[in-house]
């Protein structure tokens, strides 16, 4: 499995190829002139698959050759600057796989109006023109010897280029489709291992959108009759044109490709993770849009096997990537989406949830999956109580089993992860509770409730019991809860070194980014005058921090700032849960807090 | 209509003018104005070219027309009433080959090739949207030919003659549709099949049959196109010479005249084989008949198409070997050996079975 080296992979995905030599090096131009010729001169399909490999750089090489004729003044100088240009344009001309790319085409044209001299004043000027005129006429025109159909219709070239085309496509889509037969005798041989020479044909026509239906019928052909063998030129250009989204597939054609070729799969995961971990700020409605795009969570809807080999790849990219946020939001994301398009099908064709996450307990899959949104705001603390109960018990039972069972706690963990609103909608809960009088009976239940709360935000940042602390660290956490609270919701300001302490022991706690959740979220759900307190806080730990280790900081500093800018978008998009008065508080709290973090944790 | 035929006339004289040296006297305005006429033509063709009145009205009058061009420039090309509907082809193709035509001309429909993405200061309604697009519509079309060239779908035909075929079935349909155009479509028909273009007709009448599906238009078309293949029995033979085996059983299942025909052609051809005693094989006299085994191949496919089909080809054969004697020893009878060539490895049904 590829995943073993995902950041490697990921790291070739972003790389574009930076070599630019100097644009008409000798070596160069008697590469392409080598190349051009070849492709002139053969007409076999392996001739045709070069040039499809080549057409993009060809496509550079033909906007350098462009520019260059730009910039002469007149055809002699451009001639004499680039004298290979009369045979390159002419010999490419004449390659159809080349000029059946409509940028190349357009390039070439622009490169022969370029050279055309509207008042030629030497011979060679007038030679060039001659030559281009010719060149045009072969282009143009229909070269059919004899009766011709498009003469004798009277149809202009256009449209019959366009018709016999679209035709033939069809005929060959058709062929494709009815070519199988299931109820076939089994001594009848199906025509279906004449596939791959059909592939192969296909590979330079890849992304025209009249190609789309014969794509898609050779790609499901594919999946349904084991004697068909697709090129492998073929399901790479598909595959590639659809990452560059050059053509667009639907579904069914995704679903097959992805099928029938484990790594174009793979590749679509990695292009999506790549795409989102390298964009800007995290907007996640956009994030949606971009996970949608890529047609991962309408394939994985309709094939569990499709989902759970992208789950997989998730949870490697996740082990080797632990500190990104991002990642973090993009698998919440890609979950949401996935649930959404799983809901969006026919009941009869839906699988059981059971399916897609076989290794999670069935009592936690509906609560942890059920999106907060679709569930009454009264309601969630008690869901939330199910939740953290559950996931107590699933903790307590792996450490009675022993070490070697940390997989089924990472299971767990990982659909918590999933299902991420609700760690979201339970630091709200957590940091908007009041304060109630010590001793009333309600208050203990309160208590409790706060309790398990706190226990479910601490097992997601830390849920395994690494260093075997855990009882010492959820001391811990509670202590440093317990000081938080009483800091911020203290009816007098509190004292500096009060301020000071708190910091401290935050600082001390074995996950930052706990720290960081609970003290964001204070300061942008609780009560008043907790978020001003809370706000000071973070710029102590900041500077704090600052102090400490200057060496780590840039890093630490990078990874919190974008934990932080998770957290506050994550927030923004909860807080359409609640009702308008507090969001609007809400939002305003969180346009302070924005310019606080940038300014505290980016100097 | 006046109107029209006048606008016609004029245009087939600016096109005829575009192949002559008065055209250096054109400038930039003279030819888009050039291009616009020939665009109205085209749509003239589309509108009108079904209706045989209309028709004929603008055929006397361009066959006038180029009676007076060819008085006053002695290598007029004529202008065809279906170059109307390419009018704007024909034109581009006149001036890029025509050397009096000024550079400056050519270059300004050049660039006029992409009016989305201009490039170059034509204007835009020079006519000439999307060149790029036509050119590479034309390549993609090339690639698909030059690859696909050998690949022959159930029914034996390449996938080019069968797209043109439906090009032309359409067209046809089109004509057949509105009263009149019968001779039209003859003589169309009849242009296919003139010496020179032989080669390629058998394939696309083949391609237009095998393009017309289950509805009554079609079978319009169909019944046309067979009639005239009946009266045109050097059609059929050259049909039968030229297309594979599987095409000519599939025509032959639609038509019934057709199927009589070509048995008729394979009678003679049969007839035209001798027995040589010596090699004990069945020899075509002076190599201008078909051998024996493509012979047994023919009726191979038509005894396996399908009932009724194989009914009567099966019962015609029978006919024939018993007309010739029935003996059952090899060389005394041609169709005695086809059938006994037919029936090893394959169990024939049996006269009860069918009749």
């Amino acid at each position: 499995m590829a995943c073993s080296s995902v950041l490697y992979l990921l790291q070739i995905e972003r790389m574009a190829s930076c070599e630019k030599p100097e644009p008409f090096s000798k070596t160069l131009v008697q590469f392409w002139m080598a190349k051009v010729s070849e492709w002139s001169e053969a007409t076999s399909p392996s001739a045709q698959l070069d040039a499809c490999r080549h057409q993009e750089k060809l496509r550079g090489f033909l906007q350098e050759v462009l520019g260059a004729l730009r910039l002469a003044r007149c055809a002699s100088e451009a001639l004499e600057n680039l004298p290979f240009v009369g045979q390159l344009l002419g010999r490419l001309c004449s390659v159809p796989c080349v000029t059946a790319d409509e940028e190349s085409s357009s390039l070439l044209l622009q490169c022969l109006w370029t050279l055309f001299s509207p008042t030629p004043r030497s011979a060679i000027e007038l030679k060039a023109n001659d030559w281009i005129r010719k060149t045009m006429c072969h282009l143009v025109a229909a070269d059919e010897e004899g009766w011709s159909v498009m003469k004798h219709v009277g149809l202009p070239s256009k449209e019959y280029n366009v018709s016999t085309l679209k035709k033939m496509m069809c005929l060959l889509t058709e062929a494709v489709n009815g070519g199988c037969s299931s109820f076939r005798s089994p001594t009848e041989r199906c025509l279906c291992d004449g596939l791959h020479s059909l592939s192969l044909t296909c590979v330079p026509l890849v992304t025209r959108p009249e190609a789309a239906p014969l794509i898609g019928a050779l790609l499901r052909r594919s999946v349904t009759c084991a004697h068909t063998q697709l090129s492998e030129e073929f399901v790479e250009a598909v595959c590639s044109g659809f990452l560059d989204k050059k053509l667009h597939l639907d579904v069914q054609t995704v679903v097959a490709l992805w099928c029938h070729n484990l790594s174009s799969l793979e590749r679509a995961v990695l292009r999506l993770v790549s795409s989102v971990l390298s964009g800007p700020r995290i907007d996640l409605q956009t994030l949606d849009k971009q996970v949608n795009a890529s047609l991962l969570p309408q394939a994985c809807a309709q094939r569990c096997s499709v989902f759970l080999v992208v789950n997989e790849i998730f949870r490697c990219t996740l082990l080797e990537m632990e500190e990104s946020s991002v990642l973090r939001l993009l698998i919440q994301s890609f979950t949401r989406c996935f649930l959404r398009a799983l809901a969006a099908q026919d009941p009869e064709d839906r699988l059981a949830l059971k399916s897609f996450f076989p290794l999670v307990p069935v009592s936690l899959q509906m609560p942890m999956l059920t999106l907060p949104s679709e569930v009454p705001q009264d309601v969630w603390l008690e869901h939330l109580m199910g939740i953290s109960a559950q996931l107590q018990l699933a903790s307590a039972e792996a450490e009675e089993r022993g070490d070697n069972t940390s997989g089924s706690v990472f299971e767990v963990w990982f659909l918590l992860l999933q299902g991420g609103g609700w760690v979201d909608v339970a630091a709200q809960l957590l940091a908007s509770a009041q304060t109630h009088a010590a001793s009333s009976s309600s208050s203990s239940s309160s208590e409790s409730k706060s309790r398990a709360l706190l226990w479910l935000l601490t097992f997601f940042y830390h849920p395994t019991n690494r260093g075997h602390q855990r009882i010492q660290q959820w001391e811990c956490v509670q202590q440093v809860w317990g000081d938080l609270r009483g800091v911020c919701l203290s009816p007098t300001p509190p004292p500096p070194r009060a301020l000071d302490t708190v910091a401290e022991s935050l600082l001390s706690l074995v996950s930052s980014r706990l720290a960081l959740r609970l003290l964001l979220s204070l300061a942008v759900f609780s009560p008043v005058p907790g978020d001003a307190i809370a706000l000071q806080l973070i710029r102590k730990m900041s500077e704090k921090k600052r102090e400490e280790d200057e060496k780590e900081e840039e890093e630490e500093a990078v990874s919190l700032r974008r934990e932080a800018e998770c957290l506050l978008a994550a927030a923004a998009e909860h807080r359409l849960n609640s009702d308008t008065l507090a969001s609007a508080r809400v939002q305003a709290r969180l346009r302070t807090l924005e310019d606080t973090l940038w300014n505290a944790l980016c100097v | 209509m006046e109107a029209i035929l006048k606008n016609l006339e004029s245009t087939s004289e600016l096109i005829a003018i575009s192949q002559t040296e008065y055209v250096k006297r054109w400038d930039e305005g003279t030819v888009e104005r050039a291009f616009q006429w020939s665009d109205y033509c085209e749509h003239i063709y589309k509108r009108f070219n079904t209706n045989p009145t209309i028709r004929t009205a603008i055929e006397n009058r361009l066959r006038q027309t180029n009676e007076l061009l060819r008085r006053t420039f002695t290598e007029h090309r004529d202008f065809t009433f279906l170059d109307l509907g390419r009018c704007r082809d024909v034109l581009l193709v006149s001036l890029l080959k025509n050397p009096a035509c000024p550079c400056s001309v050519i270059k300004v429909i050049l660039g006029s090739f992409k009016p989305n993405d201009r490039w170059g200061d034509g204007p835009v309604s020079m006519g000439f949207s999307d060149l790029t697009g036509s050119i590479s519509f034309k390549s993609a079309g090339e690639v698909l030919r030059a690859t696909n060239g050998n690949r022959r779908d159930t029914r034996g035909l390449c996938v080019e003659p069968l797209a043109k075929g439906s090009i032309l079935r359409e067209h046809i349909q089109n004509l057949l549709s509105h009263n009149g155009n019968e001779s039209l479509v003859r003589s169309l028909l009849d242009s296919l099949f003139q010496p020179g273009s032989e080669n390629s007709a058998p394939e696309i009448i083949a391609g237009v049959l095998l393009s017309c599906e289950d509805f009554p238009a079609h079978d319009v078309t169909r019944n046309f196109i067979f009639s005239w293949l009946q009266a045109n029995p050097n059609s059929i033979l050259n049909m039968c010479q030229a297309l594979p085996v599987l095409t000519l059983t599939e025509l032959a299942q639609q038509s019934e005249g057709f199927w009589l025909a070509y048995m008729g052609i394979l009678k003679n051809w049969a007839l035209a084989l001798s027995y040589d005693v010596t090699v004990g094989e069945w020899v075509a006299s002076e190599g201008s008949g078909v051998p024996f085994t493509a012979l047994t191949e023919h009726f191979r496919s038509l005894l396996s198409s399908g009932h009724s089909l194989e009914r009567e080809t099966l019962r015609e054969l029978r006919e024939l070997k018993e007309g010739d004697g029935g003996f059952e020893e090899r060389g005394l009878s041609v169709w005695g050996d086809v059938l006994s060539e037919l029936s090893t490895g394959q169990r024939l049904p049996d006269a009860a079975n069918i009749l």
